[in-house]
């Protein structure tokens, strides 16, 4: 029995990617619960862990982009649906089509400025760490450019004539 | 005109269907584009990255994780169990056991879903089974189960305190009295239900053995609150630190003392968790990348003036705030709702003389009122369907409910000591 809940269905690739983000997802999240508990713990016995402040901001740049990703596999991004779910059929189909257009767009401009800021930032570091800061920009054209996949093979399913419920699962 | 043409075409795209965080970063890029404004994108995705960094932030997640440990864990149960011992005995005894139960889950989950699930869930067939309307058990605990967000680990106050800068130790401690005075009115709707339609007239007192015993297992889930938000009050940890500790304590009392939930289930709830978080974080870093254009274009400045033409008066801008919310919030949930309006209402609510605290208490209350709001609510979705009731059902017993609420958000509204007494009692 697998550990995390699998993703709606789809061809290997897009699962693998799926389990990937997951996995990398909740992997982060355990160690930021588990540090940031640590960090009361140090403040208990007067202790200061300097470092974990400013690792669990660097991992919360990536669990926030990794996360945002799974949740567009999942079609699960905040969304005010009340006026296309009015539609139907074919209009259903072209207005699902539109919106994923659209957010395929953004996402595009996203890994492209995302890779614009991680190149000019390889030479600043982060405070404590000292590790580039591109590392922690890095987050934004990779967790854009897995939402990106995810959104180009909803909009083929879209295409395809699938329904929201064929696509996300019940 | 920036501003109409902003608002415009953030409207259009988002009411389209399009993801709110698209929706956002749309307008601003788009705006920045077609009217030649010549600022850096660069800039822009960097505020997108810092939106999402700050540490206080991480607490969202871990929030939303502990409240699921517990829903999970059988805490709930627990609660239930403890409120029908104090107030089973009185008119429309289950229904005041819900509102209470929700009042005391909020306090643990800090999460209006999760309160209405949790508890629902238990109490719904129980109030079915009694006699109750399946529509009125539904439309009450779509309205008991937003008490969660004035608590003091409510996730909207978590996110308005890092918009507004307020401390969350202020603002933790302001929504208190506003709950319980809601609560209050709730129960006196349910004892009027209880009376006039006679399902429920009250069952026999608990003995004090009998409420010790129900206090006994419901007190380890009691305590945590206590640990929690006295830690944050007493200044002992932050509100980040507080989130890690609920996690570990929730961890506990689920997995080792009430032994209702396996390992297994604990890393699907993280995953679930970090998920909902980052779909909330995001539309927190795009609203920044808007507020950011909104800043430096003066559109904010232009918007204030704009309004302070109108409203002469600090009431008349708090009732303009009051119906502009209420109207969003009918297709627009809390969260997002919040994080769309707050930068712009932040600044003239400063210009107002608003106390800021207040200003968020208000802001929770009334975007509190959009989870129930028909046609479409989150916490109203959820009790619908665990009471298997209809939407226009539900709507005829939310009336006297909403009423109620309605009141008490006018009262909050224009009575900022509630807000301040316990934070003045307890910070001095």
């Amino acid at each position: 029995m697998p550990l995390l809940p699998p993703g709606p269905p789809g061809p290997a690739p897009i699962r693998w990617l799926s389990i990937a983000v997951d996995c990398a997802t909740a992997a982060i999240g355990t160690v930021m619960v588990a540090l940031v508990f640590l960090n009361v713990m140090a403040h208990i016995f007067n202790q200061d862990i300097a470092w974990t402040t400013e690792f669990c901001e660097f991992m919360m740049v990536w669990v926030t982009f990794l996360g945002g990703a799974s949740a567009a596999r999942r079609g699960a991004h905040m969304t005010i649906t009340e006026f296309i779910d009015k539609l139907t059929g074919t209009a259903r189909k072209w207005g699902d089509a539109a919106i994923q257009v659209v957010a395929l767009a953004v996402l595009v401009i996203m890994v492209w400025y995302g890779c614009v800021i991680v190149e000019a930032n390889w030479g600043n570091v982060l405070t404590v760490l000292n590790w580039p800061m591109a590392l922690q920009y890095l987050a934004l054209p990779i967790g854009s450019g897995a939402s990106f996949i995810f959104v180009a093979y909803d909009l083929v399913l879209i295409l395809r004539g699938k329904s929201p419920e064929e696509r996300y699962g019940a | 005109m920036l501003a109409l043409t902003l608002f415009l075409v953030f409207f259009v795209i988002a009411l389209a269907g399009v993801p709110l965080m698209y929706s956002l970063l749309a307008t601003t890029v788009g705006i920045i584009w077609v009217q030649d404004l010549g600022h850096p994108l660069e800039t822009i995705f960097l505020s997108l990255i810092s939106g999402v960094e700050p540490f206080i932030l991480i607490a969202v997640p871990l929030f939303i994780f502990a409240g699921e440990l517990l829903a999970r864990g059988g805490a709930g149960k627990r609660i239930v169990e403890f409120a029908r011992t104090l107030f089973g005995f009185l008119p429309g005894g289950l229904a005041v056991v819900t509102v209470v139960s929700c009042l005391l889950f909020g306090g643990v989950s800090g999460s209006a879903i999760a309160d209405t699930a949790a508890i629902g869930s238990l109490v719904i067939p129980m109030m079915i089974q009694r006699g109750y309307p399946p529509a009125f058990a539904a439309a009450l605990l779509s309205v008991a189960g937003t008490l969660a967000l004035l608590m003091p680990l409510s996730i909207p106050f978590l996110v308005y305190a890092f918009i507004s800068g307020v401390s969350m130790r202020q603002l933790s401690m302001s929504g208190v009295i506003p709950a319980v005075i809601s609560a209050a009115a709730l129960i006196g709707v349910c004892m009027w239900f209880g009376k006039k339609s006679g399902c429920d007239t009250g069952s026999r007192a608990s003995t004090p053995r009998e409420i010790w015993n129900a206090f006994k297992s419901a007190g380890h889930a009691l305590v945590m609150p206590i640990i929690i938000v006295g830690g944050i009050w007493s200044g002992i940890f932050t509100p980040t630190e507080a989130a890690a500790i609920a996690v570990i304590y929730g961890l506990i009392i689920s997995l080792f003392i009430y032994r209702e939930m396996g390992w297994r289930e604990v890393l699907p709830l993280l995953l679930k968790a970090f998920q909902t978080s980052a779909t909330v974080l995001l539309v927190i870093g795009a609203t920044g990348c808007l507020s950011w254009l909104i800043t430096v274009e003066q559109v904010a400045v232009q918007l204030s003036e704009w309004i302070q033409g109108i409203a002469h008066s600090q009431w008349v801008f708090l009732l303009m705030v009051n119906i502009a919310l209420f109207l969003l919030g009918t297709f627009i949930e809390p969260l997002p709702a919040m994080l769309l309006t707050a930068p712009l209402f932040l600044p003239l609510a400063a210009a107002f003389k608003v106390d800021m605290v207040h200003f968020g208490v208000i802001m929770t209350a009334n975007l509190a009122i959009a989870l129930y709001t028909p046609p479409v609510g989150g916490t109203l979705f959820v009790a619908a369907k665990i009471a298997d009731a209809g939407i226009g059902a539900i709507t005829r017993h939310l009336i006297p409910l909403m009423a109620a609420t309605l009141a008490i958000l006018l009262i909050v509204t224009y009575c900022p000591w509630m807000t301040r007494a316990i934070s003045q009692m307890i910070l001095g």
